[in-house]
């Protein structure tokens, strides 16, 4: 008897925290998926880049958002809104803060040509697509940047066409998606399609830039990735770098790029089927694949690998130097401060500098880069403005430890993406 | 089946009030951890907090230099929508530094913060459910809004 009320409690209580639960998910929050809004496609771009567990975007554009704004718009491509917005958007949002109206989403206001886009096609029925969280009324409108539309120049206003060419209000919810058709207008070359939603349940709003170019695509979603590239040859391997090439792939609109991987790190991009890694280890074994990508940023599935072993050059390239020091201590933690020079001939790219980090020890706080310990080694990875190492260039950055250790001792050697560098 | 089902709403209901009790009132004194453990008690998500990250790297330069010097201690975990929800204890005096930066014209609106008690969490959507504020601001001041449920 005991047990059966137990099991009762325990299906009541289930009953209200589910109930609960399904009260927390009833909130708004979106961006245009398709066409894809900025955020989303560089969070995409970031995604792919990043190897599923971090983000690290390749489009020059996405790259330069991040520097300016940090990866956290990304992680939140669908809150680009304002609170207490209430319909007040020309009076609220200033011109040149069209695509990204607050602080946090700034950086995708940047008045550039490169950002992701998606092939449109005018005059054409197709269906838009716009992430949403759970239901909510309101009105969604989309205007077109007028002819002459200059991406060079921050996005006014006074840029749109006066009147939207769609306006729909509560449209289907499924998926998690909002979908609806809309006629696009008749327009050609690049442009950018802005979403506006006003929820009508509160005054919360959220903006959407997506960068389109009319013409030369189908007029529906380009879902279809491109064919998986072909195995990479090697060819010209020195010390230090490499020269890839492989059978290309196709796309029904078009490759638009190809992203060289070792590991989940991007370590080139290239137009062409071709392309020279640099800033290799003499003496040290490699694998790289290729993943094609066309200009709605559908990604292909990734090449066979190539392995390819570096001469050895005498130490011409991947030559480094680590500086490290611990400006303070205090009973039972430290902060220490590394710089890693690159003293060879050949950049470094996506640079990785590892050290033992002793048991007693604990990463509390990093800066200017990522730190990972795992298996007594601490792995110390460039963030996005500092993540490749020209020669001749350094990288600095510094981690607050906890340590059982009265008195800790300073690492002795470290490696640099597998080669030894100097200790000073 | 009567009593049964009498048992079954008074459960229901007793539960959802316990937990639907969203005080901000996590245990400061873990720091990161506690709002961790308030987080995940309130959602059953949040259950591994990341520490390996650069704050500015995160938030970027901008928001960095306002927010970072009231930053006691940060973190990130995972909870739907957010797959990095940044957790931040904070220090007195982060209100007027965004008024400063607010008048020199360094951000705009107002901080993109879900505020409780001495922290605060990156996000917006669902905080309206855990008892938290937004701070509306001018250069002048700052207003502390609870976040509603629409």
């Amino acid at each position: 008897m005991r047990k059966r009320l137990a099991a009762l409690v325990l299906v009541a209580a289930t009953t209200g925290a589910v109930l609960v639960h399904t009260g927390g998910t009833a909130v708004a929050h979106g961006s245009m998926v398709w066409p894809g809004s900025r955020t989303y496609l560089c969070y995409e771009d970031g995604r792919a880049g990043g190897g599923g567990g971090d983000l690290n975007p390749t489009n020059p554009a996405c790259v330069a958002a991040v520097a300016q704004g940090g990866k956290q718009p990304l992680w939140d491509w669908f809150g680009n809104l304002i609170s207490n917005a209430a319909g007040r958007h020309r009076e609220i949002v200033p011109d040149g803060s069209l695509c990204g109206p607050t602080t946090k989403f700034a950086a995708y206001n940047l008045a550039r040509a490169d950002w992701p886009a998606t092939q449109v096609q005018a005059n054409s029925t197709v269906t838009f697509r716009y992430n949403a969280w759970a239901p909510h009324p309101g009105t969604w409108e989309q205007y077109v940047t007028k002819d002459g539309y200059d991406p060079t120049k921050p996005l006014k206003w006074s840029d749109l066409e006066s009147v939207p060419f769609d306006k729909v209000t509560n449209p289907p919810l499924a998926n998690g998606e909002y979908a609806w058709q809309a006629r696009l207008p008749n327009k050609t070359g690049r442009h950018i399609i802005y979403s506006l939603w006003q929820r009508s349940d509160s005054p919360e709003a959220f903006y959407s830039c997506s960068d389109v170019v009319f013409g030369g695509g189908t007029g529906t979603p380009d879902t279809r990735p491109p064919s998986t590239p072909g195995t990479p040859v090697a060819s010209a391997v020195t010390s230090s770098s490499v020269r890839l090439e492989w059978p290309a792939s196709t796309d029904d609109q078009g490759v638009t790029s190809y992203r060289v991987y070792r590991g989940d790190q991007v370590v080139a991009t290239s137009a062409t089927n071709s392309v020279t890694v640099s800033g290799l280890s003499p003496n040290t074994d490699y694998s790289f694949t290729v993943v094609a990508t066309d200009a709605a940023g559908n990604a292909s599935t990734a090449s066979p690998g190539v392995a390819v072993r570096t001469t050895d050059g005498g130490g011409a390239g991947g030559s480094c130097t680590v500086t490290y020091a611990r400006p303070s201590t205090w009973s039972g933690g430290f902060t220490a401060n590394v710089t890693v020079s690159n003293s060879g001939t050949e950049a470094i790219r996506a640079w990785q500098l590892v050290w033992d980090f002793p048991a007693g020890q604990q990463l509390t706080q990093a800066w200017s880069s990522t730190i990972t310990v795992a298996d007594g080694k601490a792995t110390a990875k460039g963030v996005s403005y500092n993540a490749d190492l020209a020669p001749g260039g350094t990288a600095s950055f510094g981690f607050n430890a906890t340590t059982t250790s009265a008195a800790p001792a300073n690492p002795t050697s470290f490696s640099l993406n597998g080669s030894a560098c100097a200790v000073r | 089946m009567r009593a049964l089902l009498a048992l079954l709403v008074v459960g229901s209901v007793a539960f959802a009030l316990l937990v639907g009790r969203a005080e901000p009132t996590p245990d400061l004194s873990r720091g990161v951890d506690g709002i961790a453990a308030w987080l995940h008690r309130l959602t059953d998500e949040c259950a591994t907090v990341r520490r390996d990250e650069d704050f500015a790297e995160f938030a970027g330069p901008v928001r960095a230099k306002v927010y970072a010097p009231y930053i006691a201690e940060w973190g990130t975990c995972t909870k739907e929508p957010y797959e990095r929800l940044g957790l931040l204890v904070l220090r007195p005096g982060l209100e007027q530094a965004w008024r400063t930066a607010l008048a020199k014209g360094e951000v705009r609106g107002d901080p993109d913060l879900a505020f409780g008690d001495g922290f605060a969490l990156t996000g917006s959507e669902g905080m309206e459910y855990l008892g938290l504020n937004r701070l509306e601001c001018t250069p002048t001041a700052c207003s502390l809004i609870p976040i509603k449920h629409h």
